[in-house]
């Protein structure tokens, strides 16, 4: 058993063996891997994201796993109870994971200090989101491969190293949790990370990647680039002065993305406010992947469950 | 002559006078009554012996939360103060931030009927503001009258400036200690660790040290042509330093405090997301570190005082944003002090900096908590309260312990503490 918590519990070769994973499960979508039957895991979700849940869940059924599906909104098992407490309980079910999403950073972290079942993270506060970092990564590999139809040549030699590619993550890197665990992931393969934002929304204190509040500055020379969802609540909250000037220095404008290079590539983590960190025609950009993005959500994960629960395996 | 019932051979007295060989007689009545060298041993006379031991006035905390009553679970008087005999206090301030708050006289009544369980002295703290509210002021006089000590909303920090430049003007003939605790609401938000590499790094929302100096350097601006005492509770970052620096150097007249974290832990333990590190102020960083040890030494700062939080287990367990705030320190806090210094080292010992860190323990938060300061506390005449501890005995914490100094040693035990001529620890253990 073995915990995904954050980005950085993984090496350059575990990163690359779980996209490889991925990508096996996307070539030959009716392969079931059986060894896993038997074991259970639970989707604990004290912050609900229907989304990520499902995929998780969707993931685990493929893999032949037991599902227990966890809940603050609908349970009252929290009620009065102390988050060891909860973690007691399904321990004492006799599952094997706990996949854990929670709105204060750390607490997957936390709760791996009290159980030996392996943890994986589903997001927590603005710390981590490893799984989506990871199927961007599978995401992006694919586009470097030529594996999707339509797409320029953004042909590399190399897709497991990314040296002398560029990332631009855009938008509210301060309360990102895919920010930063995205950055994390491909600068261990070898990219060179640059966060952009409103200076409000930068961390600025924290000096590992490349900071820089002039998206027009560096869009033309990005290979990636991924706008982030703003919180509508930003306004409101005077970190930016408003949407529309938000979206007049940051938003992927249809005339904005005329800089961005032929061979480059567009991810959003989604979900995506049209008009405000992307405009509504993008996404239909031949280099913009949000859909395809979607698509390697379930495989990825499936990657990420085998990875957790077999602790090793073996590729092809 | 006052008869002699307790006599203390052989220790080297440390205080504000120096480092220096010392015997000290302990009246019936529980005052010293002689300090000087080799007072000769009487019949009926209790003797400790000292020696290899250094003998301090008792420690005085400027800042201890009892949580009694409200929280008997996480504390009570009877406990809290036992921990703080132990780790050589003789006198604790407790903050009013209880449940209910001690803003009202019947509180006061209250917590001196509760206090009659204590092992050493609780001062008491009030409110500024009626249930720390921030609203209106509490009644002052009355609570003075009372012999309350200090009044600070503890917990939080009086935000409305306004009220707070009342709050200063109204105490100021009545010989009290208005404290505040440094928090900007506005800027302090939602943070629940020091805004800086560490905090961004993670992901954890962060508390700026605008938060705490923006409301110092309000005060300060506030105080002035005021006679108000002004005590600043648990300062933590090096601006905050330098504004004291600044306003000591103009002549204003305040004081402020330290607590033992803050000199000694940083912010980069937050990393494992474990709620034992929460604390409000939050952990600094290293060069803040390195800047609170210096205020002590240049008596910049005059005051360590424990900010000594407890909470129950459950409630530590819960998550980093909901578990609440506050580290554990009476028992142990001469160690950490000690550690934090250099102190427990004996290759680096620097009888100066003992002296300091001494002071900064005894004299100094006496004499800000009292309407009459003095030179000395082991003067004839002066209250039975010392410290007795070795700098050569090992303070174990346990592995278990529900505190960021879990599993660590600390050179420098406490091994008696006398208050009132009577010995509350002996051999470092309690005589309860
Ligand atoms: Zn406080």
């Amino acid at each position: 058993m073995k915990n995904l918590i954050s980005i950085d519990d993984l090496t350059k070769g575990e990163i690359l063996s779980i996209v490889k994973r991925a990508e096996t499960h996307i070539k030959n979508e009716l392969q079931v891997a059986g060894s896993l039957g038997g074991s259970t895991v639970v989707t604990l979700f004290f912050e609900e994201s229907t989304r990520t849940r499902m995929s998780f869940e969707m993931a685990a059924r493929k893999l032949s796993l037991g599902v227990l599906s966890f809940s603050k909104s609908t349970s009252s098992m929290t009620k009065g109870e102390s988050l060891r407490d909860t973690i007691a309980t399904f321990e004492s079910f006799g599952v094997n994971a706990l996949i854990v999403r929670h709105s204060s950073a750390g607490v997957p972290r936390q709760i791996s200090e009290w159980t030996d079942l392996a943890i994986i993270n589903a997001g927590d506060g603005a710390h981590s989101h490893p799984s989506q970092a990871l199927l961007d990564i599978v995401a992006f590999r694919s586009a470097i491969k030529g594996d999707i139809p339509n797409l320029g040549s953004l042909a590399r030699n190399n897709p497991d190293d990314f040296s002398g590619v560029k990332i631009g993550i855009v938008g509210d890197i301060l309360h990102s949790r895919v920010a930063r665990s995205v950055a994390r992931a491909f600068s261990k393969l070898g990219g060179e990370v640059v966060l952009c934002g409103p200076p409000t929304l930068l961390p600025n204190f924290w000096q590992e990647f490349q900071l820089v509040t002039d998206l027009d500055s560096v869009i033309s020379e990005l290979d990636l680039v991924m706008p982030l969802r703003l919180q509508l609540e930003r306004a409101s909250g005077g970190f930016i002065p408003s949407l529309s000037e938000y979206r007049h220095r940051y938003g992927l404008t249809i005339d904005r993305i005329k800089k961005i290079k032929e061979s480059a590539v567009i991810l959003h983590p989604g979900p995506m406010n049209r008009g405000v960190e992307i405009d509504s025609l993008v996404p239909s950009d031949p280099r913009a992947l949000v859909n395809f993005q979607v698509r390697v959500g379930v495989p990825t994960r499936m990657a990420i469950l085998e990875h957790c629960l077999e602790g090793e395996y073996k590729n092809e | 002559m006052n008869e002699v019932s307790l006599l203390i051979k052989g220790g080297t007295l440390v205080d504000s006078v120096g480092l220096r060989r010392g015997d000290i007689a302990i009246s019936t009545q529980g005052l010293v009554s002689q300090c000087e060298n080799n007072i000769e041993i009487a019949s009926n006379q209790r003797v400790i012996d000292a020696s290899g031991l250094y003998v301090s006035p008792g420690f005085i905390d400027l800042h201890t939360h009892l949580r009694e009553p409200g929280n008997n679970e996480a504390e009570t008087i009877l406990s809290g103060t036992r921990k703080a005999a132990l780790g050589g206090f003789t006198s604790v301030v407790a903050m009013p931030n209880t449940n209910p708050s001690v803003d009202c006289t019947s509180m006061v009544h209250e917590i001196k009927a509760l206090a009659k369980s204590a092992v050493i002295n609780v001062e008491i703290a009030s409110a500024i503001t009626a249930d720390r509210k921030g609203g209106s002021l509490v009644n002052m006089k009355a609570m003075a009258d009372l012999g309350v000590v200090m009044f600070t909303d503890d917990g939080s920090g009086v935000q409305d400036s306004s009220l707070m430049d009342k709050a200063l003007s109204y105490a100021g003939e009545l010989g009290v200690v208005i404290a505040q605790h440094l928090e900007t609401n506005s800027i302090s938000k939602n943070g629940l660790a020091n805004l800086g590499p560490i905090s961004q790094r993670l992901g954890i929302p962060g508390i700026a040290a605008a938060s705490e100096e923006i409301m110092l350097a309000r005060d300060l601006i506030l105080l002035k042509n005021k006679s108000a005492k002004y005590h600043a509770q648990h300062i933590s970052t090096s601006g905050s330093l330098e504004i004291v620096e600044i306003a000591k150097q103009r002549g204003l007249n305040f004081t402020c405090e330290v607590t033992p974290h803050h000199l000694f832990l940083d912010d980069a333990l937050v990393e494992q997301f474990n709620p034992i590190y929460k604390v409000n102020p939050p952990l600094r960083g290293l060069s803040d570190i390195k800047d609170m040890r210096r205020g002590v030494l240049e008596s910049t700062i005059d005051a360590i005082a424990t900010d000594h939080a407890p909470h129950t287990l459950d409630a530590k367990e819960r998550s980093f944003s909901e578990a609440p705030c506050g580290i554990e320190s009476l028992d142990i806090a001469l160690g950490i002090i000690l550690k934090a210094f250099g102190l427990d080292n004996k290759d680096e010992f620097d009888a100066d900096k003992l002296i300091k860190v001494i002071d900064a323990l005894t004299i100094k938060p006496r004499n800000i908590i009292s309407k009459r300061p003095k030179t000395s506390l082991l003067d004839i005449g002066a209250s039975g309260d010392l410290a007795i501890f070795s700098l050569e005995e090992k303070k174990e914490v346990p592995k278990v312990a529900l505190s960021p100094y879990r599993g660590m040693d600390f050179m420098g035990k406490v091994i008696y503490t006398i208050c009132g001529g009577k010995v509350v620890v002996e051999n470092g253990v309690g005589n309860w």
